[in-house]
Parts: C-alpha cells; sequence; structure tokens
C-alpha cells in the first residue's frame, strides 16, 4: 500500500493503460502490435495497481486457469484455422483490396481470434510471474 | 557496418559480464545484452534501403512497393518473448539462491556448496 | 592463469566478431528475398491480414508460435515451482 498520490494516479490511468493494451490486442492484424506486446501492456497496467495498493484480494488461482484457458484456445485455434478456415469462417474473409488500405475490423479470418487468445495467455502468465516474485513463498 | 558493429560490441560486453563477474543479477543482465545484440542482428538482416514497414493499413504512395523483409521481424518477435520467459525463470532462481544462501556471489554459492 | 585464458579467449572472440562486421554485405541489401517476397505479395490476397507480420506470426508459422506460447506457459510453470512447490 503507497502513499495517497500513488494509489490515486494509478487507479485514474489504469482504465487508459488496459483500454491501449485491450486495443493492441484487437488490431493485431491491422496495425503494429498483436497479442504479445498488448498482452504484455495488459499485464504492466495490473502490475502497476499491484504496486499501488498491495497484493491482497488477487485471485492467482483464477490467472493460472485463464492463462490454462488462453494457451488451450490458441490451439484449438491453431487447429481449427490449419483445417477449416477457408470453409467455416468464410463470411470473415472479408479480403481488403489489394495495396495500401484503411482496413476493416473484422477481416483477417482466425488470425484475431489467434491474437486475442495469445494477449489473454501472456497477459495471464505475466501477471503470475509478478505476483510469484511480489509474494515470495 | 555501424549496426553489426554496434552487435558485437554487445555481444562482447555481455561475454565480457557472464565471464569475469561474480552477482548473479549481472550474469543475468549479461545474458540479455547478447540476447539485444542477437535480436539487433536478426532485424538489420533483413532491412532494406529506404524500406517501410510491413504493414498496408494507409501504407503512404509509392513507398509501399519497397518494403522492409518481414520474416526476420516475426521471428524476432518469437525471440524476445522467448527471452522474456528464460530471464523470469532465471530471476527466480537467483531470488531463491539468496533466500537460502544468504548470497548472490556465484562463488559463495560454489563454495558453500562444496562443503 | 584462470582470468589470462578467459580474457585472451575474450579478445579472441571479439575480433572474430569485428572481423565478420566487417566483411558483412552492406546494410540495406539483404541476398535471398523471394520467400519474404511472396508473403509481401500473397499475405493481402489469401489472408486478408493488412499487417504481413501477423499474417506470419500467426498462419505461415503458426506452429512456431504455438511452441512459443508452450514455452511461455511451461516457463510460468517453473516460475511457480521454485515459488511455490512444495519440496516433499
Amino acid at each position: 500500500m503507497m502513499s495517497r498520490i500513488v494509489r490515486d494516479v494509478s487507479r485514474l490511468t489504469f482504465p487508459l493503460f488496459a483500454m491501449f493494451g485491450f486495443y493492441l490486442v484487437a488490431h493485431g492484424h491491422l496495425t503494429p502490435g498483436g497479442g504479445f506486446q498488448g498482452g504484455a501492456i495488459i499485464a504492466s497496467s495490473i502490475a502497476m495497481i499491484m504496486v499501488a495498493y498491495g497484493i491482497y484480494g488477487l485471485k492467482e488461482k483464477l490467472l493460472s486457469i485463464s492463462e490454462l484457458a488462453g494457451l488451450f484456445s490458441f490451439l484449438i485455434l491453431v487447429y481449427f484455422g490449419s483445417h477449416f478456415a477457408h470453409s467455416a469462417v468464410e463470411e470473415w474473409f472479408k479480403l481488403p483490396v489489394v495495396g495500401p488500405n484503411a482496413g476493416h475490423l473484422i477481416s483477417a479470418g482466425v488470425i484475431p481470434l489467434m491474437s486475442i487468445a495469445v494477449g489473454f495467455e501472456v497477459a495471464c502468465g505475466i501477471s503470475i510471474i509478478v505476483i510469484a516474485m511480489r509474494k515470495g513463498d | 557496418m555501424l549496426v553489426y558493429i554496434t552487435v558485437a560490441l554487445l555481444i562482447a560486453f555481455g561475454l565480457y559480464a557472464i565471464m569475469f563477474k561474480k552477482n548473479l543479477i549481472k550474469i543475468v543482465i549479461g545474458i540479455n545484452l547478447i540476447e539485444a545484440g542477437v535480436n539487433l542482428f536478426l532485424i538489420s538482416l533483413g532491412y532494406i534501403q529506404g524500406g517501410y514497414a510491413p504493414i498496408y493499413t494507409l501504407a503512404p504512395e509509392g513507398l509501399w512497393k519497397n518494403m522492409v523483409l518481414p520474416t526476420p521481424q516475426a521471428l524476432t518477435l518469437t525471440s524476445i518473448v522467448i527471452g522474456l520467459a528464460t530471464t523470469a525463470l532465471m530471476l527466480s532462481f537467483v531470488i531463491m539462491i539468496y533466500k537460502n544462501y544468504k548470497t548472490v556471489s556465484s562463488k559463495e554459492v560454489g563454495r558453500l556448496l562444496s562443503d | 592463469m584462470n582470468k589470462l585464458v578467459a580474457a585472451l579467449s575474450l579478445v579472441i572472440i571479439l575480433t572474430v566478431l569485428a572481423l565478420a562486421a566487417v566483411d558483412l554485405h552492406p546494410l540495406g541489401n539483404p541476398a535471398h528475398t523471394e520467400m519474404d517476397t511472396y508473403f509481401l505479395n500473397n499475405a493481402q490476397t489469401e489472408l486478408g491480414a493488412n499487417s504481413v507480420v501477423a499474417a506470419i506470426v500467426f498462419d505461415y508459422r503458426g506452429f512456431d508460435t504455438l511452441g512459443e506460447a508452450t514455452v511461455l506457459f511451461t516457463a510460468v510453470t517453473g516460475v511457480l515451482m521454485v515459488f511455490w512447490g512444495r519440496v516433499k
């Protein structure tokens, strides 16, 4: 538990950091970024709120279960993407024109879904590492 | 050529930290320096003179025909994440060594382990 | 004596690295670009992804990324084992 200033500033800026991380994860197929970078930014926002408020009340068991869920959804999406992508999710394939374009958020098939799964896993994993290092044994 | 000399210097500094330092945290920093040098080398291999980032969203006219090679960038992304994982594992080992032996010097740990 | 050998090997490694840095082909024109040209030309028509790096990471080399996610998961498991594992 830090001082009042640190707590208030981290509480006010936490939504901005988390929103930026989610933006990077969701727009991984259009702009620079993707699952890993966005997940790291979400984890850093969680670490910031942990520095300010202490670690009491964080549920690390829930975080590890959701990390496992992210990994398995990524596994399923790899299988799905390598077998059925071009036939089953054809409506997700709104192919943009070749060359420079503005981009459309719902496009590119399973790539955004895989990016979201990887972002989930990376955010939960780095949060678990930071919590374990802070808590000790 | 300046980039390659920077890569060589980074790897040399990392090797110096690994070979001559006794502090375990400094050894971890040396390993990270070597990793940074390797990542810089991979990225600089894929550079094209006057190239643009390999992203078609709102790319400027005239520049998008000449794009940087994307495969080294993708593999460097992989390398960065694996480096993060190994660094976390090494630092947690250092923390546990400090808790058990009350020192982070590799010489002291070796002396304590031998007797 | 031990330190002398280490210093000598460090000097030798640095010399070899510097020679390689001088001797490499100049920055800006890579030697083989066929695979990357294929990716740059076909990523939009085959996958619909605007970012070619994302297309390579998640589709062309998707199994690489699967291994990478597994490595990250293994590292997290190792950290948890080091901190919270029972000895007996």
